[in-house]
């Protein structure tokens, strides 16, 4: 990281510039302090950012000092090439890679943010997790030979990062247990499409907690007590010997929760522990290429909740979620008489607003035309919902398309002795 | 955005209800603002906290890029919490973000003292705005025309010139 004597002038020009009113009103911008040309260098992509090197003296070095660092695998394409054989590319963005991290340029230990997008195709994101593995193993840009710091891995080694993002990755235990004992600040981790070769994400530090269109080779836990904000989204487990190990997650600040199922993710299903602030659910089932998918995702669901079931003492209670104010279901199929939706209002004594959007509410969606199906004409709703306790529900938004909410909408009516303040709202989309 | 003859830092206007504070900028122009808008900036914020009589001085901020960065605190401070999700929500940060677009068709020079001032008064948003405008200017160009846009002098040496393209290799090319 360090290139000392070199950076010094980038940072006199920017003191002397403090009084900006001087006679030179041209080049306002190269009169900027440091930290403000970071600032706007924050917004650039990393090969742009470096390239502002040869614009002059005052800009040779300041790409140095970045501590937002945004490198894009795109950025290195060449026009035309397919992505998949695009080998000039992948060459262009791998020197760029070693000679910005090589020692004296940037260290990834010194960074706040970085935002890593590498691509598919060539090597399958191995040899970017090269990248990561050297910021982990020799922070401020020892090269493994000169050994000095082999297997010394002590505190001195710790990332100040608050951001980060990897896209494309490959990331083992090594990368987990290095969050977990030396990214102290780490408040933000996202990852999109990465193999997660680890076991177990935990932190004291998270906030925020994105896993999207991950593969994930057994993850089996997430504990972290400051966590806020919690995303899955989609993505595959495929380690089959652990496939039928529920996920762990053990958040108890946990505020929000996006999960988006998939007949491939949460095979084992999910257990939760105790979330007092959980304030917003939202369960998105997203399966387009299934062939009765219906079926799928509803037992997906059901996983799900008998996951969350088993985890209550093993009796029939469900966890309670006492601070959930917002609930939205989205493309849920709700079709088994109710039981979700029950389960999810009998345990959110505290619920104010409760969107179902493009669920599916009746058994037979092949023969949907024609209400000839009502055979249930006298209709009983299910026992389980009749004690629902929601008496702060405000708002039940019904979105929906074609689907036959009349079922629904009935129950609704049923309870709603329950449901003293709650407004039925129907949207046709 | 009337100059305020009150001489009270934290004045409460007739109508409203509202509070208001009153900013001077560097030049001695006053502004009455909402408390709300102003508290936008984080150091006028903390300066409210400290009370105070005879306005807020802010001497490192002329009255022309004071007024800029009010029009944008007023417009951010003015809108409501709606709930997420409906439709005047989306609306609202559509108008938001065509408001923060038109704000930015400045000259440079402005556009460099709103990002010293937005940073000075620490609001963030406004910084984000203004330093991503500048940003996009000069992505996608090349050194040249960079130069050219913002009158950056290139003050290299040969023997530097020569080394800078050395050192770099093609790799930041």
């Amino acid at each position: 990281m360090e290139a000392p004597g070199k950076r010094k002038r980038g940072n006199d020009a920017g003191d002397a510039a403090a009084g900006y009113s001087s006679g030179d009103d041209r080049d306002r911008l190269s009169a900027l302090p440091d930290s403000l040309i970071h600032h706007i260098m924050s917004f650039m992509k990393a090969r742009q950012v470096v390239q502002t090197c040869v614009l002059s003296t005052r800009w040779r070095h300041l790409w140095r000092s970045m501590t937002c660092l945004d490198v894009d695998k795109s950025e290195f394409e060449t026009p035309g090439a397919k992505k998949y054989l695009d080998y000039e590319g992948w060459e262009k963005f791998e020197d760029f890679m070693d000679t910005l991290l090589s020692p004296g340029n940037v260290s990834i230990a010194s960074l706040d943010t970085l935002r890593l997008q590498a691509s598919y195709g060539i090597g399958e994101g191995r040899p970017a997790s090269r990248w990561i593995r050297r910021g982990i193993k020799y922070p401020h840009g020892q090269l493994p030979a000169a050994g000095v710091h082999r297997g010394k891995v002590v505190s001195y080694n710790s990332w100040r990062l608050r951001r980060l993002h990897l896209s494309n990755i490959e990331l083992c235990d090594l990368f987990a247990e290095h969050v977990r004992t030396s990214c102290q600040s780490l408040e933000d981790l996202e990852l999109g499409s990465c193999s997660c070769k680890f076991h177990a994400i935990a932190s004291g530090s998270l906030k925020n907690l994105a896993l999207k269109y991950c593969t994930l080779y057994g993850l089996d836990e997430i504990a972290t007590p400051t966590l806020k904000n919690l995303l899955i989204e989609s993505g595959t487990g495929t380690n089959l010997k652990t496939m039928d190990r529920p996920l762990v997650i053990t958040a108890p600040a946990l505020a929000s929760m996006f999960l988006g199922v998939t007949p491939h993710n949460f095979v084992g299903g999910l257990s939760l522990s105790e979330m007092t602030s959980l304030a917003k659910v939202s369960v998105h089932l997203s399966c387009k290429e299934i062939v009765d998918p219906f079926k799928i995702l509803g037992s997906c669901v059901s996983s799900v909740i008998t996951n969350l079931e088993v985890l209550g003492e093993g009796s029939t209670t469900f966890i309670q979620f006492n601070n959930l104010r917002t609930l939205v279901l989205s493309h849920c199929d709700l079709s088994d008489d109710f039981q979700i939706l029950g389960h999810f209002l009998r345990n959110s004594p505290n619920l104010e607003r409760l969107t179902l959007l493009y669920c599916k509410y009746s058994n037979d969606t092949k023969k949907k035309k024609g209400p000839s199906k009502s055979k249930n004409a006298e209709y009983t709703p299910c026992p389980n919902l009749v004690d629902v306790p929601c008496k702060n529900l405000k708002l039940t938004h019904i979105i929906y398309k074609e689907d036959d909410i009349r079922q629904l909408i009935e129950l609704l009516l049923h309870i709603s002795g329950n449901l003293p303040n709650n407004y039925i709202k129907l949207t046709k989309a | 955005m009337a100059a305020a003859d009150s001489c009270d830092g934290i004045s409460t206007s007739g109508g409203g209800w509202e509070k208001t504070v009153t900013l001077v900028s560097s030049d001695d122009a006053r502004f009455e603002v909402r408390e709300a808008a102003a508290s936008l900036s984080q150091t006028v914020r903390r300066m409210i906290r400290a009370g105070g009589d005879g306005g807020i001085p802010l001497p490192k901020v002329d009255a022309r890029t004071l007024s800029t960065v009010l029009e944008y605190c007023n417009k951010h401070a003015a809108v409501p919490a709606p709930a997420p999700e409906s439709s005047s929500a989306e609306a609202a940060a559509v108008d938001l973000e065509w408001f923060d677009k038109e704000l930015m068709h400045v000259d440079l020079a402005t556009l460099c003292s709103l990002i010293r001032a937005a940073d000075y008064l620490e609001v963030a948003g406004l910084l984000d705005l203004t330093c991503k405008t500048v940003a996009d200017m000069i992505k996608s160009k090349t050194a040249e025309e960079i130069r050219q846009m913002f009158g950056i002098q290139n003050d290299f040496t040969p023997e530097e010139e020569e080394q800078l393209s050395r050192e770099n290799a093609g790799v930041f090319e």
